[in-house]
């Protein structure tokens, strides 16, 4: 079904990455990623892909649903590991047509398709434990030194507040529509092209004229509560790092020096 | 001939933390002719088991047979398609899935889609419309989004109407609409169910309605049948009825309460005129003495 969607989905609980600041969270999920990318050596990645799996163990997500998260990725990681293989030339191992299959392509590919995946799995994890609304604060803070310079911090965390939370809203709206106009007897997802995009017509007119009913809703209920944009609001609960956080800080900076000592003594 | 689901279960979303068994090992059968009323709290199940009528939703486990007919094991596709077309679906808030540029066209997408004939579709577009009230002259070219709220819900009742189901499925029809709007339209209902014959589910929260409506309820409890039968023999289950967090209809309630002051009643009454003609008789009966 259309709503079983786990994509960018937040996963309520109380692991110590859940309690976690969400700007801690952010700005060292920054730093890993660059670690991941810049460091590039086979004891780092070895390093890395421990970190990340440690970091799963600590969330208390399910392993399943971080599997879950980087299935849509699947293609994309089999073509990049595909073209590796036969792109990087070195020993060659079998020939097929003009390609060349070599050792060092396969070495390679998995590697990239290894960082990959720990990019999603890492970012995923972010999403799984942080609310989006934390998530969006957060953004807003470490973004707010920008809007000196004209850049709408406040807005765009706005706005990424409300599609976060209307994602799930309009994906069931669409599945009940779906079987409504199912149930009158038309055929959804049948036929050639010209069939299908017209099908899709009593799907899309009420899905956004119900977009667009939210919309207002929500637009009205938020002027109702004399919303006004971002200048001089200030904030329900506001976010304060913990002792947890500062551990948290501490050990991912021993963690990065251990790596680049690594890779500086060890350069494989 | 009947719908019949035996042994039903299913799960939203399945193998992930959120796994939620939406119905658990549900049989029931929806009688040939029958108004059958479906109730039960928030969260019960109740649009969950009627999207199995139709075959909306394959259940996790159970069959689903409709005439006779297996909808998910049935290897006649064209059997199978016409079972599922002989059941027509109202949605809760149907309003929401009308998209047509007229009224007209929009009760006319269903046949249309099930390749009736241009005078075939213009009959049951103007008989639908008549069924439930609107003036053909007045709205069949209208833009259905200019209509009001009610008018809407009706636009896309006839527009279920106008596929002349053998079974009609119906999910809290009443839901937003005032006294009057909920008083026609059940008697809209209960009007097809007496001229076309069609075959009536009803999903419901008001019992009142029920009891005015059906000659069959069905009670739902977390995902399970709590109690299944005629109205009069529902309604005796009060404690089951309660736990289900619905109420007996007022009328059953007014009884008991009479009942328990001490006139001589019966406290299985949820029809007005007979609950008038109980509490006249006993009355009577008691100044006589
Ligand atoms: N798309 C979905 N994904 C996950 N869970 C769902 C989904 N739809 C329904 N549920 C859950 O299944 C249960 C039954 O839902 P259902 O919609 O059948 O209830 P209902 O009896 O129709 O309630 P209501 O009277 O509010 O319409 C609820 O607990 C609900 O949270
Ligand atoms: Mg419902």
């Amino acid at each position: 079904m259309l709503t079983d969607i786990t994509l960018g989905q937040y996963f309520p609980g109380n692991s110590l990455l859940h309690r976690m600041d969400a700007r801690v969270k952010i700005v060292l999920l920054f730093f890993y990623i660059l670690a991941i990318f810049v460091l590039d050596n086979n004891y780092c990645y070895a390093l890395n892909t421990a970190f990340a799996l440690a970091a799963i163990k600590m969330s208390k997500i399910p392993p399943v649903m971080v599997l879950k998260s980087i299935k849509p990725m699947w293609w994309i990681l089999l073509f990049t590991f595909i073209i590796q293989m036969f792109t990087i030339p070195g020993e060659t191992l079998c020939k097929l047509w003009i390609f060349n299959l070599t050792y060092e392509g396969i070495v390679r590919g998995f590697i990239i398709a290894l960082r990959l995946v720990l990019l999603i799995a890492v970012s995923s994890l972010l999403m799984f434990t942080t609310s989006p609304l934390m998530l969006t604060d957060a953004l807003e803070i470490l973004f707010a030194p920008l809007k000196k310079l004209g850049f709408p911090a406040h807005e765009l965390a706005m706005m990424m507040t409300i599609a976060l939370r209307f994602i799930p809203t309009l994906l069931e709206e669409t599945d009940k529509i779906i079987k409504a106009q199912k149930s009158r007897g038309s055929d959804i997802g049948e036929g050639n092209f010209m069939v299908k995009a017209k099908s899709m017509i009593p799907i899309l007119v009420p899905l956004f004229i119900s977009a667009f009913r939210r919309a207002e809703e929500l637009a009205m209920a938020m002027e109702a509560r004399s919303y006004r944009g971002g200048i001089g609001r200030t904030r329900m609960k506001a976010m304060r790092m913990h002792k947890l956080d500062f551990l948290a800080i501490g050990i991912f900076i021993i963690y990065l020096i251990i790596l680049s000592g690594i890779r500086i003594c060890m350069p494989v | 001939m009947s719908i019949e689901l035996k042994d039903i279960s299913y799960v939203y979303m399945p193998k992930t933390p959120f796994e939620h068994l939406a119905l658990d090992n549900v049989t029931i059968t929806i009688p040939d002719g029958s108004i059958t009323a479906i109730a039960g709290h928030t969260g019960s199940g109740k649009s969950t088991l009627i999207q199995h009528l139709n075959g909306l939703l394959q259940p996790a486990a159970g069959t689903v047979a409709i005439d006779g007919t297996d909808i998910w094991q049935c290897k006649d596709k064209s059997k199978v398609k016409a079972a599922k077309r002989s059941v027509g679906m109202v949605f809760q808030y149907p309003e929401h899935q009308l998209f047509e540029e007229t009224v007209e066209a929009d009760i006319a997408f269903g046949p249309k889609n099930y390749g009736c004939s241009a005078d075939e579709i213009a009959t049951r577009v103007r008989d639908a419309m008549a069924f439930v009230r609107l003036d053909y002259e007045k709205y069949s070219k209208r833009s259905p989004f200019q209509l009001s709220g009610g008018q809407m819900r009706r636009v896309a009742i006839a527009g279920v109407v106008a596929l002349k189901p053998k079974y009609l499925v119906l999910d809290e029809p009443t839901a937003g609409l005032d006294p009057q709007g909920r008083e026609d339209l059940l008697q809209r209902i209960r009007e097809l169910h007496a001229k076309e014959k069609t075959t009536i589910v009803i999903v419901s929260h008001n019992m009142d309605d029920i009891a005015r409506l059906a000659d069959k309820v069905i009670i739902l409890n977390k995902g399970k049948v709590a109690a299944e039968g005629k109205p009069a023999d529902v309604f005796k289950m009060q404690e089951i009825i309660q736990q289900a967090g619905l109420e007996v209809p007022q009328i059953t309630q007014i009884m008991e309460k009479l009942q328990q002051a001490g006139l001589s009643v019966n406290s299985d009454i949820y029809i007005m005129d007979k609950a008038v003609e109980a509490i006249a008789q006993a009355v009577r009966g008691r100044s006589r003495c």
